[in-house]
């Protein structure tokens, strides 16, 4: 069953998302130059006019992806019951991780899966890459838990072969892909398919079930990726990013799978590869020279994709696949520190982008993940083109001509500076309105509360991101500002629990964007003051960046942002707990669980 | 609008103490993690080719401090004489 659309389809989607994109750059683009030649053209009126053309292209092209995630979605596949046949191992990659919360996950994924009578196919191995040395005796000591928890001893005694398994790297050569490819080089052949985790992974056993005889009827099928909702999420910026993934997500996802064709992401967890075809094609080398651009390839998720593509394997998006969970930054600093990887790892790819032999749309995959982290830098000499063009306006001459008896009035050409600022502005805000469209006509929003409750959090979910967006920026453009100055950002251990932030921890974090919004503020306020209203929105959530890092990372009230997983409670998740309870590691946090009226919801 | 709609917080709280009282393990520690160690069925992963042996393009923080340069050069004497 190869599903992928293919052909003419697709190169008639990505035509229609990219012409749209480069129209309506070139359109705002064009206007605004109306606007900055009003009173004669000069060389920074091409620049401006350049710098919105990019950054309203990007814009344009994030939203196309909404709409061709509506318009052309496929419909999602009947389910399958054919037996499975297949041997598959569920890898889970820990590094300096909690050892009861991420074994327990597995002891949940296990019992799942033994309730469906499917544990002769599968096997679990955690890859531990643990360099903590307290850690690792907590890891040995959890697996023996975990072991005695699925009766493995038991199995032994009957003289059956261990299905769990668990090893440590004391060298973590070549990061979380070296993990990966260890695993292969010692194992590998036992196994038809791995699903790959992450350490906050969740996988419904009946999604596991899916996938594997999805591939099965595949046989040119290489990866199947799903789209892992976000979950366990507490605090105000947690929950708002969790909202967005679950509410947004899907219909984004749609548009990707419509133009992605055979050549689909790899998001590095919850996807199941063919173990034949990752060995073969994508065992990375270090690149030459020293990292950040050389070295150890941090972002390999998106290689190995491209790598089985270049191989002639299908790598597909499954957007239907729901019972993927995962989980997500806490507060904007833990936020940062994960950009800051990815931003690392998406310019690396400025190195595999001339590989040998990848499809056009693995190199435009690598372009696209450059440009993300680029364009806040185009934004940002946005507001500095202005300011300059401003502060350097000449005066307005009412009599160019010698002995001119009437005096002529420079033609006010604002209105279109606000259309162009309006369209932007409608650029972000349409497609989530499209969304709740489509989400309320579909009956998708009922498992955000209703639709009443699902756009108070659309509205809340737009004004939050509006006030971070600046900060965010800030972080951003100091990380490709790091990267191309040659400066490593290392592998750092995901921060997990709470997130919650004191005011000196905010304070710490964002004393620096401070001093550039009071400075950005100030120059505006003495060389461009008539600026002043448009600068403000970027200028005031600079000004009091700590405030928002802080209040932020605080818990938000059950009130706002209710997801599906919220209103209902995954089965896999209420598992987790039950094996932690039953570990003696319950958390008050679990029973949490509170009941309201909607009306109080929306509150 | 009035239907009640329940929140089951994801949220997970980091857990601490220490590991509960399990039963008796029927083999020490040592034997259970030789039995769980990783089973030994190798496959070859050949190393794939992504860069030639002599790149031909400059490295990328090469190319941003020409770019830079080409900025300050173009910006600097920027005038907004017509």
């Amino acid at each position: 069953m190869e599903r992928t659309a293919t052909g003419s389809r697709v190169y008639g989607i990505r035509a229609f998302a990219l012409l749209s994109s480069i129209g309506l750059g070139a359109g705002a683009a064009a206007l605004f130059l109306q606007f900055g030649a009003a009173d004669g053209y000069q060389q920074v009126d091409g620049v401006r006019g350049a710098l919105v053309f990019i950054t309203t292209f990007w814009l344009a092209w994030g939203a196309m992806q909404s709409v061709v995630g509506l318009l052309f979605a496929a419909p999602a596949p009947p389910l399958r019951n054919d037996p499975i046949t297949a041997r598959t191992v569920i890898l889970m990659p820990v590094y300096n991780e909690d050892p009861a919360i991420v074994f327990a996950r597995v002891a949940a994924m296990d019992e799942a899966i033994a309730q469906l009578e499917l544990t002769d196919k599968f096997d679990f191995a955690i890859l531990s890459d643990t360099q903590d040395p307290q850690l690792a005796a907590e890891e040995e000591r959890w697996f023996v838990r975990l072991w005695q928890d699925r009766r493995q001893d038991r199995r032994k005694a009957e003289g059956q072969p261990a299905r769990l398994f668990y090893r440590r790297r004391t060298r973590n050569v070549g990061r979380k892909a070296g993990n990966i490819q260890d695993f292969f080089e010692r194992s590998g052949a036992q196994y038809d398919f791995a699903l790959i985790l992450d350490a906050d992974s969740l996988m419904d056993a009946a999604t596991i079930a899916e996938m594997v005889r999805r591939m099965q009827a595949a046989p040119r099928l290489g990866l199947l990726q799903t789209l892992p909702r976000v979950t366990g999420a507490g605090s105000r910026f947690g929950r708002a990013m969790q909202f967005a993934a679950g509410f947004y997500s899907p219909v984004f996802a749609q548009g990707q799978a419509a133009m992605q064709g055979t050549t689909g992401p790899f998001w590095g967890h919850n996807a199941l590869v063919r173990v034949r075809a990752f060995a073969a094609s994508c065992a990375l080398p270090e690149l030459s020279g020293p990292p950040p651009f050389g070295g150890h390839i941090l972002s390999h998720d998106y290689v190995e994709a491209a790598l089985l593509a270049r191989a002639g394997w299908t790598v597909r998006v499954d957007p239907d696949l729901d019972g993927s969970y995962e989980e997500g930054p806490e507060n904007m600093v833990d936020f940062a520190k994960r950009d800051r990887r990815w931003c690392q790892g998406n310019l690396q790819h400025a190195r595999v982008f001339p590989a040998p032999g990848l499809k056009p749309w693995s190199r435009f995959v690598f372009f696209q993940g450059m440009l993300s982290y680029i364009v806040p830098l185009f934004w940002l000499l946005f507001l500095a083109a202005n300011l300059y063009a401003s502060a350097t306006a000449p005066e307005p001459d009412f009599f160019p001509e010698p002995f001119q008896l009437f005096p002529v009035f420079p033609s006010d050409q604002t209105s279109k500076a606000v259309g162009v600022a309006v369209g932007v502005f409608g650029l972000l805000v349409l497609p989530k309105v499209l969304i709740l469209i489509d989400a309320t006509l579909r009956g998708r929003v009922r498992g955000f509360g209703s639709t009443i409750l699902a756009a108070r959090g659309l509205v809340r979910e737009l004004f939050m991101s509006s006030v971070n967006a600046p900060i965010l920026l800030m972080w951003q453009t100091r990380a490709v500002l790091q990267v191309f100055g040659g400066r490593d950002g290392g592998w750092p251990a995901q921060t997990r629990g709470d997130g919650r932030l004191t005011f000196s921890e905010a304070a710490a974090a964002g004393w620096w964007i401070q001093i550039w919004g009071a400075a950005m503020v100030g120059l505006t306020y003495t060389f461009a003051p008539e600026l002043m209203l448009w600068v403000l929105p970027v200028g005031v959530p600079l000004l009091i960046a700590p405030f928002v890092i802080w209040a932020t990372s605080h818990p938000s009230q059950a009130s706002v942002f209710l997801t599906p997983e919220e209103h209902s409670l995954p089965p896999i998740i209420a598992r987790h707990r039950q094996v932690m309870t039953r570990w003696g590691k319950a958390s008050e946090a679990v029973d949490r669980d509170e009941t309201a009226p909607a009306a109080q919801l929306s509150a | 609008m009035d239907t009640p709609v329940t929140y089951h917080s994801t949220a997970f709280v980091p857990p601490s103490g220490q590991i509960a009282a399990a039963p008796a393990p029927q083999a020490s520690m040592e034997d259970i993690l030789q039995d769980g160690a990783l089973p030994d069925a190798r496959l070859a992963m050949p190393l794939q080719v992504l860069e030639p042996a002599h790149p031909r393009v400059p490295a990328p923080t090469a190319v941003m401090r020409r770019v830079l340069v080409s900025v300050i050069q173009t910006v600097l004497p920027l005038s907004r004489g017509h």
